[in-house]
């Protein structure tokens, strides 16, 4: 019996002993910073959070200890996917998480920290802006902006002829700057992919792409309402 | 004229400096084998190379000396990242022989563009993926109707490249459960972020995890497109929505376009097509 008791004990304070805690810290839009303590529970530290503006992590109670901060680096492409975290030291100036838009936040961190899930609702709708070609030109080394041409409300077009023709095995990609209130940055569309000119495919936020043979003729883009993540492009040589 | 000798005698030196990096892993052309390592010399300030079928990545500066009584590499370097970070720069991490994880493993088996700089400072992969539909089964992956554990449920296969996903009573999907839809053997899958479980038309995108505001139940349609790893178009058509939705199924469908405006002809496009079936992405 009190072998039993011994090794039920045992196995009772190797879990706890197990337990690990994450000390978050986070700042509201309202400017109200907050401090929550989290346990992690079925393999993963999970955390709701709304209004948040600001967010950080460490495995201290004592952040200036060395490394013991977790920084994830984020845009709005990243959002729902698997983000791998960086250690980072309180010293270190990029220890809080910037979150690419505020609002409700639904967090999930692995227990072993290899990756974090951070979910948010992104607005469906598209804000207003021109597309730019962003990479080099056959007639230009250096990476140079292009404006497209606005062809209707969601569809644009851009001339990638003569010196103006796009290189092979050289990434480019295509920006579109966000405007308006709150402005945050941009969004920046490829494929991922090494690609010949095709017909149509889907290019996505945060990505490049590069092409196996040079192209010469027209890029059609086509925004699309309720997945502001997706282009559709056409590359018609 | 000892300017000149000077200067070549620089660049010369500067040459020398130029270290080959020895390439092995799984891939047409590459070996495990030491005396198969593909050698890659600096060009342009970068180290530029193709591979065929490659899954496997070991890259490093220094070569096994079988003369050498401790023939050990002294370091090797490996890049790990996943599909999202194709076309991105992926800074290295330095390795010793003694370390298990030497290897770099690319996201999926495939035909890779690889460009690694000077030094090692940082590497980009490209991958060319072919042009076809995946063909096996798909599976919900997410946690059970009780929001614990994870399961995996089969979607029904409709067409070549159309799955169901019945999602009533004891399948239905909790609020707040991250879940994606992947294909066997897949780390990944795909997902769209928050949607509040009414009824949608959405691309998910490869790598992203969908979690729902409120609770659904109701029937999940994915279509894949051509072109591994393209967004699939997902139509969520819950069930509350269905019995708002006339019953005559011969009722007339209705197109819109991505703006939702109706447009009586499509064509040249892609439009939103809506019957007494539910909602679904069309090209017309």
């Amino acid at each position: 019996m009190k072998k039993i008791f011994s090794i039920v004990l045992f196995i009772a304070l190797g879990c706890a002993m197990n337990a690990r805690t994450l000390y978050v810290e986070y700042e509201t839009t309202d400017g109200a910073k907050n401090n929550v303590e989290l346990t992690d529970c079925d393999g993963k530290f999970v955390l709701d959070l709304d209004n948040l503006k600001k967010i950080e992590f460490s495995l201290s109670d004592n952040p200036d200890m060395y490394d013991e901060q977790l920084y994830f680096n984020l845009d709005s492409s990243k959002i729902g996917r698997k983000v791998s975290p960086r250690r980072r030291s309180y010293l270190e100036n990029l220890a809080s998480t910037n979150l690419p838009v505020y609002g409700c936040y639904h967090i999930e961190i692995a227990s072993d920290l290899s990756y974090g899930i951070f979910m948010t609702r992104m607005s469906d709708e598209l804000f207003d802006g021109i597309p730019c070609y962003v990479g080099a030109t056959v007639g230009e080394k250096l990476e140079l902006v292009r404006e497209f041409s606005r062809i209707s409300d969601t569809e644009f077009e851009l001339s990638c002829s003569g010196d103006e023709a796009i290189p092979a095995f050289r990434e480019f990609r295509i920006r579109i700057f966000e405007q308006g209130e709150g402005n945050i940055g941009y969004y920046e569309y490829g494929t991922a992919r090494i690609t010949s000119a095709t017909d149509e495919s889907y290019w996505e936020n945060g990505k490049k792409t590069m092409l196996d043979e040079p192209f010469s003729g027209v890029i059609r883009l086509t925004r699309i309402a309720g997945s502001p993540d997706v282009v559709r492009v056409v590359m018609q040589p | 004229m000892k300017t000149i000798i000077t200067i070549a005698a620089v660049f010369a030196a500067l040459a020398a400096q130029a270290q080959t990096l020895y390439v092995l892993g799984c891939g047409d052309g590459l070996s495990y084998h030491e005396e198969e390592a593909l050698e890659v010399e600096l060009v342009d300030g970068k180290y530029t190379f193709d591979v065929k079928n490659l899954s496997d990545l070991y890259v490093s500066f220094s070569r096994w000396n079988e003369e050498s009584e401790t023939p050990f590499r002294t370091e090797s370097y490996v890049f790990q990242f996943d599909y999202t970070r194709l076309g991105e720069s992926v800074a290295p991490i330095r390795r010793s022989y003694t370390d298990t994880d030497i290897f770099t493993r690319l996201p999926f088996e495939g035909d890779y563009h690889v460009e690694i700089g000077s030094k090692l400072s940082d590497a980009t992969f490209y991958a060319r993926m072919p042009e076809c539909v995946y063909s096996n089964d798909l599976y919900y992956v997410g946690p059970g109707s009780d929001g614990s554990g994870n399961v995996a449920r089969q979607l029904r296969r409709v067409s070549e490249a159309e799955f169901q996903l019945d999602c009533n009573g004891e399948n239905r999907i909790l609020a707040k459960s991250l879940f994606c839809i992947a294909g066997s053997g897949w780390q990944d899958g795909y997902g769209c972020g928050v949607v509040d479980g009414s009824d949608c038309v959405k691309l998910w995108q490869f790598g992203k995890y969908t979690m729902l505001e409120n609770d659904f139940e109701g029937t999940i349609n994915v279509k894949l497109n051509r072109g591994l790893l393209q967004p699939a178009e997902v139509t969520m058509t819950s069930t509350a929505g269905i019995g708002n939705i006339e019953s005559d199924s011969n009722a007339a469908v209705k197109y819109y376009n991505l703006q939702g405006i109706e447009i009586q002809s499509p064509c040249n496009g892609i439009f939103v097509e809506r019957s007494a079936n539910g909602s679904r992405l069309v090209k017309k």
